[in-house]
């Protein structure tokens, strides 16, 4: 089942673990315990799955509660990610970057401020100065 | 032969089939450990679950479901935050090694192995105690 909840969650999920493809599996081949609830984390090598894993800690009852039961999670290494998945992989990061330039190009539509500022002139107030430029200046 | 035994004895196959030879001849078989050593993991809480009476949560078949189990047994108090953590992992990484195309790498095979090792020792040597 995709609902956008789901979808949102694992937009979230990406995010969380350093935007690395994420999806909820579909049509996988078996059965097994929580077969519908389970989700794909692309390019994450087995060094690196242990502190991803605990990174969803924090999240992980919501993650429960948006996919109704634990979520199974299956980590792909970067090998297997673009000897199996690759189509999925570059649509999903050819996605984050048109969103980062999209986001970028937005930022810059608003209205930035000058970058030279008016400054008012005022009658000089105290004692006059030398006149000089010369650098260094020594006292006198 | 008891939860426990069986536990050990998935253990000691894991190692087994993860050994490698310096010649090539002996190729560790990676997806196959990974399976073993999430049963032996399982099979170490169940048995604990079992020495306290705990329910099966399962409608059909009697056995503790693959995907509740890890945060129940936490509940009970039988696993930690960390071997929570990686009770699950043993049970994703074999879900992984037995229904997905990918290959198991050996250092995720290792990871699991070194995973359910620890999980059954201080699993089961807690109940000793």
């Amino acid at each position: 089942m995709t609902t956008p909840v789901r979808e949102e969650l694992a937009r979230r999920i990406s995010d969380a673990l350093s935007g690395r493809p994420v999806r909820w599996a579909q049509n996988v081949l078996g059965d097994y315990d929580g077969r519908e609830r389970t989700l794909e984390i692309f390019n994450a090598d087995a060094a690196e799955q242990r502190e991803l894993f605990r990174s969803l800690r924090p999240i992980r009852k919501e993650m429960e509660a948006v996919a109704g039961g634990p979520v199974i999670v299956i980590f792909h290494t970067r090998a297997e990610s673009a000897r199996l998945y690759s189509d999925f992989v570059e649509r999903a990061l050819l996605a984050e970057v048109t969103l980062d330039v999209d986001t970028a190009a937005r930022i810059l539509d608003v209205e930035v401020p000058p970058l030279g500022t008016d400054i008012a002139l005022h009658p000089r107030s105290g004692a006059p100065g030398t006149g000089s430029s010369e650098l260094p200046r020594k006292a006198a | 032969m008891r939860l426990d035994e069986k536990a050990r004895e998935n253990l000691e196959a894991a190692e087994r089939l993860l050994d490698r030879s310096d010649d090539g001849r002996v190729e560790p078989l990676s997806n196959a450990a990974t399976a073993r050593a999430y049963y032996a993991a399982y099979q170490a809480v169940a048995d604990r679950a079992q020495q306290e009476g705990l329910s099966f949560d399962s409608r059909g078949a009697q056995y503790y479901r693959h995907d509740t189990l890890p945060s129940r047994a936490q509940e009970w108090g039988i696993l930690d935050d960390d071997l929570c953590d990686d009770l699950s992992r043993l049970r994703d990484l074999r879900v992984k090694a037995d229904y997905y195309e990918d290959m198991i790498e050996y250092d995720e095979a290792s990871d699991a192995q070194v995973m359910a090792q620890r999980l059954v020792a201080e699993v089961l040597e807690r109940k000793a105690s």
